[in-house]
């Protein structure tokens, strides 16, 4: 089958430059599909027994850079086409060519804000932070239907299928784990037990804590946020304060976000105790 | 077991006339050359018989005939070529080609004309550079003489077709950039391929989730 590939001449030159333009693509495909897998295990630590934190983190970042390096190329190289290249606006504004190019050039552009914002992470909340990191969901989404919907209109759906199922599969498999609440994967037995659960509940507080939570008449709230990627799991925020911070057993911590205001002296005292700096506490205004 | 033994033998004595060992080969773009005359000739003898039926000039009429003849002749010349070399020629038009086929089949009077020259003269040209690559570079003494007459037939279409005075620059002087792929048998999937690629998406999926029970922290504590 694959024998056969038949290539009728366009101008030689461009022949190939779009021979360039479908490797650099099936590259990016699948050294995005590894980062979106490298991604999950970096915040799960699914195969912390295999390998450490940092390893799994740097194959991710490196994952990355190299996919946004082959897809830029791809996405580059349709300027230099002598026939129907495509101009610089073709390859940067979305919706003004064809909905499939629209889909690549956002989910690329969306890609490199992504790993640009990693450079300012320590200047933003940490969670807001994280939800833009997780919006790489949806880039990797457009990104595999643009690729898909491409294969088809150059005739290559029957080459590429196997292949692109094969690595496709995992990312898509882990983005079900990683979306699937733990309690059912540790009842499917795929994670460790952790121990009986319970939903971290707030304790009744003392009067002279809840005058902490007022100024001027007004109430204070604090809202609390971990740097899952400073966070070492090492559980003093838990002494200091386990009403609001519990480790589990499979390693994640679990915290209350959003704590009553009773709370602000455990959570001041677990912030200031947690050697690794991970917890950021930030003042909102009662409405 | 008969007839393998002449056939053998003219095998034989080629090989003896021509003591040049590539001589008797083909080269990949060699295959290609044929696969696209091939292409060509599936699409362009019908079509060069409706111009020659349906054209709304004498001119477009004499043009559709003369391609509709040349490409009769192309047709004979490259199965005999194919069957000497044992290449295997495409039996059904590229989808790309059907889809012009269909367009210019839809239309009438000199919207004909025009899309008829148009679509073409594109595709002319865009053989024209393969034909000319392998006239200049083939290693085989017989391609090297086919490609030339290839070449000269492919450049008395292209100033016929503008002859007609109705090729535009509408779909450029080449095919559009999804015709230069004819994969064969591009994007068709057949039952098996599904069942393949379910067997292959079970087996990744299963793989990813033992990985993820055995290396997690599951059992340590």
């Amino acid at each position: 089958m694959g024998a056969d590939m038949i290539t009728i001449a366009l101008p030689q030159h461009d022949i190939g430059i779009r021979e360039v333009a479908a490797v650099s693509a099936r590259a990016s495909y699948v050294l995005m599909c590894l980062t979106l897998c490298w991604g999950i295990l970096t915040a799960t630590g699914w195969v912390r027994r295999l390998t450490g934190y940092q390893a799994i983190r740097s194959g991710h970042m490196i994952l990355a850079i190299f996919t946004l390096a082959t897809g830029i190329t791809h996405a580059g190289i349709f300027l230099l086409l002598r026939e129907q290249a495509l101009p610089l606006s073709g390859i940067t504004v979305p919706f003004i060519g064809k909905f499939r190019h629209s889909l690549g050039i956002l989910g690329l552009e969306l890609m490199t804000a992504i790993t640009l914002a990693v450079a300012i992470k320590r200047f933003v909340r940490y969670t807001r932070w994280l939800r833009f990191h997780q919006m790489a969901y949806a880039a990797f989404a457009m990104v595999v239907v643009h690729s898909w919907f491409g294969a088809i209109a150059n005739g290559h759906l029957a080459v590429l299928w196997l292949g692109g199922i094969t690595v496709l599969t995992p990312a898509l498999t882990l983005t079900i784990l990683r979306l699937t609440p733990p309690r059912v994967l540790i009842k499917a037995g795929l994670l460790s037990a952790a121990p009986k659960a319970t939903p971290p509940q707030l304790t009744e507080v003392g009067a002279a804590e809840t005058t902490n939570g007022h100024r001027n008449g007004r109430t204070i709230r604090v809202q609390v946020s971990v740097d899952n990627q400073r966070c070492r799991r090492y559980g003093i925020c838990q002494a200091e304060s386990p009403e609001l911070f519990q480790l589990l057993a499979d390693g994640r911590l679990r915290y209350v976000r959003d704590p009553e205001n009773g709370a602000r002296a455990g959570a001041q005292a677990a912030a200031r105790s947690c050697p690794m700096q991970a917890i950021q506490l930030q003042e909102v205004r009662n409405r | 077991m008969g007839a393998a033994c002449p056939a053998a033998g003219i095998a034989f004595a080629s090989q003896a006339e021509q003591p040049a060992a590539q001589s008797g080969t083909l080269a990949d773009l060699d295959r290609e050359f044929l696969t696209v005359i091939q292409f060509a000739n599936m699409w362009e003898i019908p079509m060069g018989a409706l111009a020659a039926e349906r054209g709304s000039t004498q001119t477009v009429r004499d043009v559709g005939a003369e391609i509709n003849a040349d490409h009769t002749k192309l047709d004979v010349a490259v199965r005999d070529m194919a069957a000497k070399y044992g290449h295997q020629l495409p039996e059904k038009p590229s989808s790309s080609t059907q889809s012009w086929m269909n367009e210019i089949e839809s239309k009438q009077g000199v919207e004909f004309d025009k899309a008829f020259a148009d679509r073409l003269r594109a595709a002319h040209g865009t053989v024209f550079g393969l034909i000319a690559e392998v006239r200049a570079g083939t290693r085989n003494d017989e391609i090297r003489d086919f490609a030339q007459q290839a070449n000269n037939i492919v450049m008395k279409h292209m100033t016929l077709l503008e002859s007609t005075g109705q090729v535009t620059s509408d779909h450029g002087m080449f095919s559009e950039a999804a015709a230069r792929t004819t994969a064969y048998p591009e994007n068709d999937l057949t039952k098996s391929d599904m069942l393949v690629a379910l067997v292959v998406g079970l087996v990744m999926a299963g793989a990813t989730l033992v990985v993820v029970r055995t290396f997690s922290a599951r059992g340590s504590e």
